[in-house]
């Protein structure tokens, strides 16, 4: 069957060398095209940190192949999983985002992002803006407007 | 934590030392958002005012605008399907409240719209029962969809096959469809994992038989009181939930099964205790069981009988249980003893009194009596829904736990609930109900110092139920 499993290697913006097997580096869809035309040396990612890294790595180890599998437990456990992994504070949540968008990553991208959705779902309009770090650039009748607008939709 | 919090400018040359979320992942994570809460999104900033237009999920209750005429409502639909320009819509769910039959073109060009955009998840609610047959619509394309969820409506021709070949959920409820329909849904659907039918009442005879290839893990039948016979062969069921009444229990096999629900309504005449055995011991691998109380009465409807030449464990692997106590059953402490004995791993135990109500008829023991009843090894975790500290019975479950259940470490006593509204129209007076609750555990705490009684005002705040039921529909 398969010979030894390839290794890739990768370092971080703060220069901490890893090694990930070929086959997870193949779902980070910014570095598949250097994975897959056999590069040897260590892959710069100057975008992410090296603790930053750290979890991406373990994110996908433990999600590849699992996703896909029918077991009910597997699934179960793996959510299970996904819900501890996820148990961090806000900065190191937007970190993870920006390196999944960085790197491509669908499925990391994807629950990252809708965990914040998730946790934004029943805040006000001001800690909403507070956790984007946004400020109200409406002027008062602006609001207004926007309010009135959507009269209809506040029984949704 | 980020070493500061506040309205930092985001733009590129930023000294930020730690630089947010660019606008485009911000607009992503609010189009996430269903839609009510994508349109209140639109007061964070000027850059979000139109985010809700990318919105994947839309949500429409119609409920919340009784004062609207389906037209002015279709017209507010209208509105946000025209306006939407993101790229991908993920979920649709619509709940209306059209009485006339008419209206079918408006929610065909709706659901066209919402498939144009890949949905996959889409979830018609017709609360007044009056939904036109909308999927049977032979040139409809729902290949995109996989989980479909239709009530109040009726279905005579499905689509064509290609047409819903991917479909993985199938829920109907209250949805009139003819006796064919179902065995067509198996056939045409390889990849159906679940398959939920509740208040569907036009079919008489329901027959679901898969191969061994098949994917169906999850059966659902919930009160088709119409239904005179139900066949189910399912090798890869894990799953089963059953609320009707036994007499249409005909062919169902359930050895595969890890996950049941069996609430036969009480009728007026138990069929023989074989069949109850039957379907007993086709669940020895069942982990999760929640059964109504008629089922326990089925099971030991002959006192001192025959159940003693059954095997001792009958459900080896059982680990958490709940009983529910239908109104009008008749309900025996030492059944619910002799049960748990059958259950040798059954750690946890719900039982659920709330829709009892005061017409249940319980065989109520003194005190003494329980004292002789056998010791119960099993039983770590006990709640009791819907308990009353007036009522003789409740109290008597309480102390044959504590006095019975040898490895009891918590007892958590919940209030009635109003959730069988039919029930339980005076709401409790809690503070009363704390009253009630701190001296009776001060007399419980001496029968049993080793156990942690708590009250709780929910059974989903604190080591809920695997099943959750919330009302039969």
């Amino acid at each position: 069957m398969s010979s030894k499993k390839k290794v890739i290697t990768l370092r971080s913006s703060d220069g901490e060398i890893f090694e990930v097997e070929e086959a997870v580096a193949l779902e980070w869809l910014t570095i598949k095209p250097l994975v897959e035309s056999g590069c040897t040396d260590a892959i710069p990612l100057p975008q992410v940190t090296g603790n930053i890294l750290a979890k991406v790595i373990e994110y996908c180890k433990k999600h590849i192949g699992a996703s896909e599998s029918e077991d009910r437990k597997i699934l179960y456990e793996l959510e299970s999983w996904d819900a501890d992994f996820i148990k961090v504070d806000q900065g190191t949540l937007f970190d993870l985002i920006r390196a999944a968008d960085y790197l491509t990553i669908k499925t990391l991208f994807e629950f990252t992002c809708q965990t914040v959705a998730d946790t934004i779902k029943h805040k006000t309009i001001e800690e909403v803006r507070h956790i984007f770090r946004e400020s109200n650039d409406f002027t008062p009748e602006e609001e207004k407007e926007i309010r009135g607008k959507s009269w209809w939709l506040q029984g949704l | 934590m980020r070493p500061s919090i506040g309205s930092l400018d985001n733009g590129g040359g930023s000294a930020a030392p730690l630089p947010d979320l660019p606008p485009e992942i911000v607009k992503h994570i609010l189009s996430l958002l269903p839609l009510k809460y994508a349109m209140q999104a639109a007061l964070v900033a000027k850059a979000y005012k139109d985010v809700w237009r990318h919105s994947q999920i839309i949500e429409f209750d119609a409920c919340s605008f009784h004062s609207l005429t389906f037209a002015s409502i279709a017209d507010i639909i209208d509105r946000i399907f025209a306006m939407h320009d993101g790229p991908i819509i993920k979920a649709v769910s619509l709940c209306l409240l059209t009485t006339a039959r008419c209206h079918e073109s408006e929610v065909v060009s709706w659901i066209q719209k919402a498939i144009s955009k890949g949905v996959e998840t889409l979830i018609l609610n017709f609360v007044k029962g009056a939904g036109t047959v909308i999927i049977s619509a032979e040139d409809i394309d729902i290949s995109s969809v996989r989980v479909l969820k239709l009530s109040g409506c009726e279905i005579d021709v499905l689509p064509r096959a290609r047409s819903i070949e991917f479909l993985k959920v199938i829920s109907f409820q209250k949805v009139r469809f003819t006796e064919t329909i179902i065995p067509t849904l198996i056939e045409r659907c390889p990849l159906l994992e679940s398959l939920e039918l509740v208040s569907c009442k036009s079919f008489r005879r329901l027959k679901i038989v898969t191969c061994m290839t098949g994917r169906l893990r999850v059966l659902k039948l919930m009160d088709c009181s119409r239904a005179l016979t139900i066949e189910v062969c399912v090798p890869t069921l894990r799953t089963f939930h059953f609320h009707g009444p036994i007499t249409c229990f005909d062919r169902v096999d359930l050895k595969q099964l890890n996950d049941v629900i069996i609430c036969f309504l009480p009728p007026r005449i138990l069929p023989g205790l074989r069949n109850f055995m039957n379907i007993l011991e086709g669940l020895e691998r069942v982990v999760v069981q929640t059964i109504s109380a008629t089922f326990l009465e089925g099971l030991f409807q002959y006192p001192n009988g025959t159940m003693v030449t059954e095997p001792k464990h009958l459900l080896p692997n059982l680990e958490e249980v709940q009983l529910l106590i239908d109104r009008g059953t008749y309900i025996n402490i030492r059944n619910i003893v002799s049960f748990l004995l059958k259950c040798p791993r059954a750690e946890r135990v719900y039982i659920d009194m709330n829709e009892a109500g005061n017409d249940a008829d319980w065989n109520v023991y003194q005190d003494g009596e329980i004292g002789l009843l056998p010791t119960l090894k099993s039983p770590r975790f006990v709640a009791l829904d819907g308990f009353v500290f007036s009522r003789n019975h409740h109290a008597a479950l309480a102390y044959l736990f504590l006095l019975k259940a040898v490895g009891l470490e918590t007892l958590v006593v919940i209030p009635p609930s109003s959730r069988w509204n039919s029930y339980h129209t005076r709401r409790v007076d809690i503070p009363q109900y704390m009253r009630s609750f701190r001296y009776m555990k001060s007399i419980w705490s001496k029968l049993n110092p080793k156990v942690d009684i708590k009250i709780h005002n929910s059974v989903t705040c604190f080591n809920p139920p695997a099943h959750i039921i919330s009302s039969w529909y």
